[in-house]
């Protein structure tokens, strides 16, 4: 008899929402995890030196805070840095939380555009697990938009707005086009047992008080007291399986470098979309010679992230400086999708506008070096308080020379190969950047600014990594079939973004979660 | 804490002089935090070895102009080590309280972290959305 009926790998978004689910249908889970609880006091928002912290020791990019726990990722080629966080909550710990869900056009852009491939799903197929999510998570918002499908309320009323996102609100009515307020996993009012958000602006940091709907808070207290086992400190090296090719468990290292065993009766992988093809080609066998799960050769590649840029409008009087950019950003979906007489396929979403903190004003976060001597401080006054940035969300396409592969020489704290990731941004994101910077500073130009700011690829912004164990009805050309399942071993799933066929041009977390609440369905179906 | 050091203090000046309200480097606890860091950061302890090495022997007490153009001089020379001593600098400076006061005073940016105290917003005005809303699910 196995040690558990469901091992989970890995207790971020998707992890956390696959234990949570299946422990409520009274089926045993046993998630392990590499790193360890978040605690309120771990979380450097409260210090002088906050800013410092966000950019090395707390930074969300495992190479530069360098934690034990985090293993190192070999980024050099490269141009988007991959951030994630490793503990209980994944990345969730230091995501933004913004909420926003695909379209239903996103999930059959072969259809539609003549690229990529369609999902073997569609939107309305997963609607009844987002709302699940937007009620696990707790979501901010208000629904109402017409440029998505009608949807219900959300769980909290929307999140204040501050003045700078009032003035982007502004200059969209100006021009015209779409806005509608983001979505957002943080608690507007007192929910779920957990306070109402401070407004501090500074989600990324991680949130002490417990308004962020990060895993660890939301999903996790639920599965722990319905029974799931979380076993922290645990680092995974090894899927096992057996001589019928059937997935029989993990070994891992324990907090003492010991090898740990855990059999199970179906194993779920739940370690992103970097984590995920790392364990899947590390696991090799005489019978999975080229990685568990890999007859399609297609584990690790189709990385995708989201290009982001931005544009910084600056303008000759206060913007947002005194409430720090702490209210909550808007969205545009004016360019989301191909548009006629656009030079690429898909499109972008565009929100703000973002602030940045002082230290990092001083650093050159709107775009620009400040001088250093004379006429640094007078520099300083026109940017800090008086600068916000439009945000240009970008639709990856997959692109199989876009990969995770296994690094021959670098390797994490406990002697596991490291993944080394290799990325381009193609031809059609290019030009979709181009186009998204031209729209973004007409934005700014109706707001009032009297100079706009191009950053054309951002290179610390690669928390969405998707594609790289894809969904899809042919085996030959996908890694999991549609309710997750590996093609090549029945009783392996994979909930994480690495099933993404395609990426939309929004945050993934939702779907990450609605499609790992859907495979938790799909487990406790087959299991009746 | 280190005990401040003439040579750092007549750097960090140079880079961050004072200017009006803004405090000069040596106003503030810039010069001894600048000293405990370069303690623990080698590259930071390798820049600043360089730039003591580069510089002219009477730069604390050259005058201001000239002290300037010798560090331009030395950050056209090797501008990636440069910017190290820069990106410290602006570290320790923007994070110290008085400059945070300043900071403070111009523009209403609290000069404290983001928590535990957060911001105070007004509640999210629906009558923005008026006229804009569509079919919602019942």
């Amino acid at each position: 008899m196995a040690d558990t009926e469901v091992l989970v790998i890995g207790a971020g978004a998707s992890g956390a929402a696959l234990s949570w689910r299946l422990a409520e249908a009274g089926i045993k889970v046993i998630c392990l995890e590499q790193g360890d609880w978040v605690k309120p006091k771990d979380i450097p928002i409260d210090r002088p030196d906050w800013e410092i912290a966000r950019m090395t020791w707390w930074s969300p990019n495992p190479n530069l805070r360098r934690l034990p726990e985090d293993y190192p990722v070999n980024d050099t080629d490269t141009p988007i840095k991959p951030l994630m966080f490793n503990g209980v909550g994944g990345s969730t710990i230091m995501w933004s939380c913004f909420n926003p869900r695909f379209h239903p056009h996103d999930f059959k852009v072969r259809s539609t555009d003549g690229v990529a491939a369609d999902w073997p799903l569609t939107y309305d197929e997963l609607a009844p697990h987002y709302e699940l999510s937007d009620r696990m998570m707790g979501v901010s918002g208000v629904a109402g938009d017409r440029s998505v499908p009608p949807r219900f309320e959300r769980p909290m009323p929307p999140l204040p707005i501050g003045p700078g996102t009032q003035t982007v609100i502004d200059a969209f009515d100006k021009l015209g086009w779409h806005w509608w307020p983001g979505d957002v996993a943080r608690n507007s009012t007192a929910y779920d047992g957990r306070p109402a958000c401070n407004n501090c602006g500074a989600c990324e940091m991680g949130c002490p008080s417990g308004a962020k709907g990060t895993s660890d808070v939301s999903y996790w207290p639920k599965a722990l007291k319905l029974g799931a086992q979380l076993r922290t400190g645990a680092r995974v090296f090894e899927i096992t399986t057996d001589k019928a090719g059937r997935a029989t468990g993990a070994l891992y290292y324990d907090r003492n470098g010991r090898v740990q065993r855990v059999t199970a009766d179906a194993v779920a992988m739940a370690s992103n979309g970097v984590g995920t093809p790392r364990l899947l080609l590390l696991s090799k066998s005489t019978l999975f010679p080229d990685g568990l799960a890999n007859s399609s050769g297609l584990v690790g590649k189709n990385l995708m992230h989201h290009p982001i840029a931005a544009v910084s409008g600056i303008f000759d009087r206060p913007f947002d400086g005194g409430t720090a950019g702490a209210g909550a950003s808007v969205l545009s979906n004016q360019f989301y999708g191909t548009h006629p007489g656009a030079d690429f396929v898909r499109g972008y979403m565009l929100a703000g506008p973002r602030i940045h903190a002082p230290l990092a004003t001083a650093l050159g976060a709107w775009g620009k070096a400040l001088p250093w001597g004379k006429g640094h401080h007078a520099e300083y006054e026109r940017l800090f308080g008086r600068a916000g940035a439009m945000i240009i969300c970008c639709e990856d396409l997959p692109v199989e020379t876009n990969t995770v592969t296994i690094d021959p020489e670098l390797k994490d704290s406990d002697g596991i190969p490291a993944p080394k990731l290799t990325y381009a941004v193609d031809d059609n994101s290019r030009k979709m950047i181009r186009h998204g910077l031209d729209r973004s500073k007409e934005v700014w130009e109706a707001a009032g600014a009297v100079e706009t700011i191009e950053r054309p690829l951002l290179a610390q912004a690669g928390f969405h990594l998707m594609g790289t164990a894809r969904m899809g009805n042919d085996p030959e050309t996908s890694v999991v079939d549609r309710w997750g399942r590996a093609h090549d071993v029945p009783n392996l799933f994979i909930v994480d973004g690495s099933v993404f066929v395609t990426c939309a041009a929004v945050n993934p977390t939702p779907t990450i979660e609605a499609l790992a609440l859907r495979t938790a369905d799909h487990i406790i179906g087959s299991r009746r | 804490m280190a005990a401040p050091d003439p040579f750092l203090g007549a750097v960090l000046t140079s880079l961050l002089p004072g200017d009006g309200t803004w405090p000069s480097a040596t106003s503030t606890g810039l010069p001894s935090w600048f000293g405990d860091r370069a303690a623990k950061m080698p590259a930071l302890a390798d820049a600043v070895a360089w730039l003591r090495s580069s510089l002219p022997a009477n730069f604390t007490t050259r005058a201001p102009a000239e002290r300037e153009a010798d560090l331009r001089s030395c950050e056209a020379k090797d501008p990636h080590r440069f910017s190290i001593l820069t990106t410290e600098a602006f570290n320790g400076y923007y994070i110290d309280p008085a400059v945070l006061s300043v900071i403070e005073g111009k523009t209403g940016f609290p000069a404290r972290p983001p928590q535990p105290t957060g911001h105070r917003l007004p509640p999210f005005d629906f009558s923005i959305i008026d006229g804009r809303k569509g079919p919602v699910n019942t």
